[in-house]
């Protein structure tokens, strides 16, 4: 597939798919570095919620997957039931997809298009990472943010009920 | 001491009732409400407590006086039993309420037994506060742990070990005001019409299933198994239907059940009768297939004994029966109490209406434990099925929300 893609996107491309791979786990790695069962990394990669890193000829993680399932595990330490987790997270997945999707286009309109007239491939590359690295803080930042305002109202509400 | 059991009929003035019952049987246009406890027995364990409720029933009313001028089914001498899933625990019980207010379209009736008089119910104060909400307790086992016992059940299967099993898992909530069990069963008859709204001894539910309804010969039994979310868009609903009707996994799961079923009833029944095809059966927030039999019956069983011998169920159990008791036992590691077992009312014939207690809590004063089960079979999901589960337990958390 790649071979038939404009060399532009294929720079791109390449990075996107060969980042950490010489980090990647298995299935059994990932339980043990993140401390969870297989049985419950199983079900997280059915539902979409852990995406390998390839799938053939066996499935391969990304090691960074080892933090975010670390951090999910602690919310289960602290008593969150993993099928409400997992709704969660459903349904998070579920919200996010289409805006993933308008940010990838904003991305390719905006920045790609730009960068393919006026510079060298390294530069969309450059580009690429600072905006992954921006959105992950945008997103990160406000999620943050609504979920301590939304705790404060729910505190505030209870009160004047 | 012979107790006079009086039936009379009542024009429905007052508010009898205004205490909480602490027995119920609640389905369609049926119903019954017991208040205080006149007689009670423990029938101990093994699969004799079957037999020794029904005995010790007769002789109880073998000494009563009984004086039906009502003479309806559901009038006159009516107990109420609750057994426990294992045959080796303790806390079966089998009881008599001081008064019984009932219900059959527009006709009512109330049965009192020796003392059990209206107007001392009238001067029960209502004994509700202002209700709390269910609060967040904990489990016995937290549910990704249950999720590696699914897993592990499905290893069994793959093995050949077993066909079917049922797995349950349990959580406990508490309150900061008693859970007012009146109010609780009015929400759960009026949101789940069609299922058995029962309370015994502080275990209060609606079950989609009935075990058995018996009327002298003539035996009715359905059973449910294979299980689907419903979806709040009406084309999503009907997609998430057809493909439980044309799920090959929930039919199989069906089949065994329906089938553990039959092989019980044949035994015991003339013309067993049995739907051809599995049917939907819709509630709120899930839908079943579910298959209907109906029979004669060749011996003179009571529905204690008719119920001994249909306890467990596919539905609640598995296949083969002994083989997924054992596995249940040593992957399950709760107590079952008396969720998932024969719960209903009996006359004095030994009739009566029998569920499977599912979809329950079992109350405390401010706490309640609450169970829920899954069907596993090959091709189960752990996730599915922890998912299946949520929603029986979110049914009964909001049930027991009683606040205005």
């Amino acid at each position: 597939m790649a071979d038939r893609m404009d060399p532009w996107d294929r720079s791109l491309y390449d990075l996107l798919t060969e980042s950490g791979s010489d980090s990647a786990l298995d299935l059994e790695e990932l339980s043990s570095a993140s401390g969870l069962p297989v049985t419950v990394l199983d079900a997280l990669d059915r539902l979409g919620l852990l995406i390998p890193q390839r799938s053939t000829p066996a499935r391969l993680y990304n090691s960074r997957d080892a933090d975010a399932l670390r951090a999910g595990k602690a919310l289960l330490e602290k008593g969150v039931p993993l099928d409400e987790l997992l709704t969660l997270a459903g349904e998070m997945d579920e919200a996010m997809r289409p805006i993933a999707a308008r940010a990838v286009d904003v991305f390719a309109r905006f920045v790609r298009d730009s960068v393919e007239f006026t510079a060298g491939s390294e530069r969309l590359v450059e580009a690429y990472q600072t905006m992954m690295n921006a959105t992950g803080e945008l997103v990160a930042g406000h999620f943050r943010r609504i979920l301590l305002q939304t705790a404060r109202d729910t505190l505030e509400d209870s009160v004047t009920r | 001491m012979s107790p006079l059991i009086r039936s009379l009929p009542w024009d429905g003035s007052g508010l009898p009732y205004r205490s909480h019952p602490t027995f119920a049987w609640l389905h369609g246009e049926f119903s019954l409400r017991g208040f205080g406890e006149a007689w009670s027995f423990d029938p101990g364990v093994g699969e004799g407590r079957f037999l020794r409720a029904r005995e010790a029933w007769s002789d109880w009313l073998a000494r009563a006086e009984v004086d039906d001028q009502v003479g309806e089914s559901g009038a006159g001498p009516v107990g109420f039993a609750s057994f426990t899933f294992d045959p080796l625990t303790r806390g079966s019980v089998v009881a008599v309420p001081e008064v019984i207010v009932a219900q059959r379209g527009s006709s009512r009736w109330v049965t009192t037994v020796g003392g059990g008089r209206l107007g001392r119910l009238q001067a029960c104060p209502q004994q509700d506060g202002s209700p709390d909400r269910p609060r967040y307790l904990g489990a016995t086992h937290p549910d990704w742990e249950w999720m590696e016992s699914v897993a592990r059940a499905l290893s069994m299967i793959e093995s050949g070990r077993l066909q079917k099993v049922v797995l349950a898992r349990d959580i406990a909530v508490w309150s900061k005001a008693p859970f007012g069990v009146g109010g609780l069963l009015k929400r759960l008859y009026s949101s789940y019409p069609q299922c058995y709204t029962f309370l015994v001894d502080g275990l209060v539910g609606a079950s989609p299933e009935l075990l058995l309804r018996q009327s002298g010969c003539e035996i009715e039994s359905v059973a449910l198994a294979g299980t689907a979310p419903r979806h709040a868009d009406p084309r999503r609903d009907a997609e998430l239907a057809r493909r439980l009707l044309e799920s090959d996994k929930d039919r199989r799961e069906h089949e065994l059940t329906a089938r553990s079923v039959e092989n019980t009833l044949n035994g015991i029944c003339d013309r067993l009768e049995r739907s051809p095809e599995p049917t939907l059966w819709e509630l709120v927030n899930l839908r079943h297939l579910s298959t209907r039999f109906t029979g004669l019956l060749t011996g003179s069983l009571s529905s204690f004994e008719v119920v001994q011998r249909l306890h467990p169920t596919a539905a609640v159990g598995g296949v083969p029966r002994q083989g997924a008791m054992e596995a249940i036992a040593g992957l399950e590691k709760i107590d079952r109490g008396r969720y998932a077992a024969p719960i209903g009312w009996f006359d004095s014939a030994g009739d009566g209406e029998w569920a499977v207690a599912l979809r329950c809590a079992q109350l405390t004063q401010t706490g309640a434990r609450l169970y829920a089960g899954a069907g596993i079979v090959s091709g189960s999901l752990p996730e599915e099925e922890l998912a299946e589960t949520r929603l029986k337990l979110r049914a009964m958390i909001n049930a027991l929300d009683l606040r205005a």
